[in-house]
């Protein structure tokens, strides 16, 4: 390279636009300690490096000491956002291997409860997605309601964030008297916020500009890169597990599940917004169901860490659950006609 | 179905097989891994769910790494396991997976075991002088703070303090 070459390619690379702006690892939008470098040519975004590991906390290791229900309250802490989900996934896990069959109401509460925290989750991701775009109000309409969500999970969990909801075999406590009402009255509420959103967003021009044709993935590719969820299905992949492998009596409830055709943030934004719709009707369905079916909410059998056997705590609270639910009756359970889930229009089409 | 499909047509790769709550697993050495996951991703299985390691501290070979991988077409999955010993490696996927590549980045950060073929083998979760692997078990659960009242090590360790 001659002289005047290396001049003219340093000048070059001087005078281009070329930016590097690091963002995080504490930055008001990463939502979570998350840095990335990014290379700006303009206003465009040419190179993003995401650098992760900011929040490592060693879950699995401090899992190494605890016993299995000793662990469900660092499960809460998986995503906050929708801890009921997480402490069910891992109690379903733990009966699956200690092979626990739980009773029918626990697995209905259950899904009430994921149903729930699955559309308080996403009236998150969506709400700041769209705060992030530059769509505050949307935000503001939706937190409304999951104030409301987080309400009914206070009153069931006596707790908002960290629920340890599940234990081993079933549950912590059957949901409480007032639940039921709350529930209906925010099964109403949160339709009329998810019409309102639809005609905030989905329609909106300029969350259109923002979203179609941005990060388009491919089938393919969404498979490739391990994709799940609602990116997948948005990629044009119809794999839902509540379908494809249900557990916990999802066979049971009616419901379809979105699916996008470009894999775009249009696409991913309707298959995750469109799927709290479809949540929210199977959580309406799901509580006719259990409603009108007064059962055990907890095994009677309690399973202990083989190693933490003798810890007395557990033997006590073990034997006190299972004689009080035994005598337990659901007190809305002799009401002959269940309270219908309410409809919408939006719960039939996609 | 799929461990009878890679016997018939890998015959004597698989060494190890168990059914446990519906769940398939296949034990396979190191050797044969690339073989065995280019049959698995003709065969359908192309979702790669997972890549971990688990640590058996009193075995010979230390580290079985674990793969599991669903089929999108049969919902079918299975798990795969390749003993590595300490110090050991194993070949990387990503030349067929993607997502393989922060998978075995994570493994290699959290157990300090190789891939050979990566193209950027760094740490992914912890900084890149962190002493030690933080999953083995002989790591300390404090994570060797000085400051950390006793009590507070890992079971494993007899109470001392290890992995630096």
């Amino acid at each position: 390279m001659t002289t005047m070459d290396s001049i003219a390619l340093s000048r070059q690379m001087l005078d281009g636009d070329k930016m590097i702006v690091n963002m995080g690892p504490s930055h008001p939008t990463t939502h979570g300690t998350l840095r990335i470098v990014l290379e700006l040519e303009g206003e465009t975004i040419t190179k993003a490096t995401p650098e992760m590991g900011y929040l490592h906390r060693g879950v699995e290791k401090l899992g190494e000491s605890l016993s299995y229900q000793q662990f469900i309250p660092l499960t809460d802490r998986l995503n906050y956002c929708s801890a009921i989900m997480n402490n069910v996934g891992y109690a379903t896990a733990v009966e699956k291997l200690l092979d626990i069959q739980i009773p029918k109401r626990a697995a209905q509460i259950r899904v009430l409860m994921s149903e729930l925290s699955r559309v308080a989750d996403h009236i998150v991701c969506v709400g700041v997605n769209a705060v992030d775009i530059g769509a505050f109000t949307a935000f503001l309409y939706l937190f409304k309601q999951r104030e409301t969500a987080y309400d009914l999970f206070e009153m069931a969990a006596g707790q908002r964030l960290h629920t340890s909801f599940t234990r081993i075999g079933g549950l912590f406590r059957d949901i409480p008297e007032g639940f039921v009402p709350l529930c209906e009255r925010f099964l109403v509420e949160c339709a009329e916020a998810i019409d309102e959103l639809e005609r905030l967003l989905t329609k909106n021009p300029i969350w259109h500009d923002r979203t179609k044709g941005i990060g388009v993935i491919s089938a393919e590719d969404a498979v490739n890169w391990g994709y799940t969820g609602p990116s997948l299905r948005a990629a044009g992949v119809p794999q839902d597990l509540r379908k494809a492998q249900p557990y916990l009596g999802y066979e049971t409830y009616d419901f379809d599940i979105p699916v996008g055709t470009t894999g775009d943030v249009f696409d991913r934004y309707l298959s995750a917004w469109r799927r709290c719709a479809r949540a929210y009707a199977s959580s309406g369905r799901c509580w006719t169901a259990w409603s009108r079916d007064p059962s055990w909410w907890m095994t009677p059998r309690w399973p202990c860490h083989p190693r933490r056997r003798s810890t007395p705590g557990w033997r006590a609270s073990s034997t006190t659950s299972s004689s009080s639910c035994t005598a337990w009756r659901c007190p809305w359970a002799r009401s002959t006609a269940p309270p219908k889930p309410p409809t919408a229009s939006w719960a039939s089409t996609s | 179905m799929i461990i009878e499909h890679i016997d018939a047509q890998l015959p004597g790769t698989v060494t190890d097989r168990h059914a446990f709550r519906g769940d398939q697993t296949i034990v396979i050495a190191g050797e044969h891994l690339l073989a065995v996951v280019d049959l698995l991703h003709r065969e359908g299985f192309q979702l790669l769910v997972d890549i971990t390691a688990v640590d058996w501290p009193e075995r010979e070979q230390r580290f079985d790494v674990v793969y599991h991988w669903l089929n999108l077409a049969s919902q079918e999955r299975l798990r795969v396991k390749v003993p590595v010993a300490d110090g050991g490696s194993v070949p990387s996927l990503t030349g067929s997976f993607k997502t393989a590549n922060w998978f075995e980045r994570e493994v290699f950060d959290m157990f300090g075991i190789g891939f050979d073929g990566h193209p950027d083998l760094r740490r992914l979760l912890t900084w890149p002088d962190f002493p030690g692997h933080a999953l083995r078990k002989d790591f300390p659960l404090d994570g060797g703070d000085v400051f950390c009242m006793e009590g507070c090590t890992a079971p494993y360790n007899n109470g001392e303090r290890g992995g630096r």
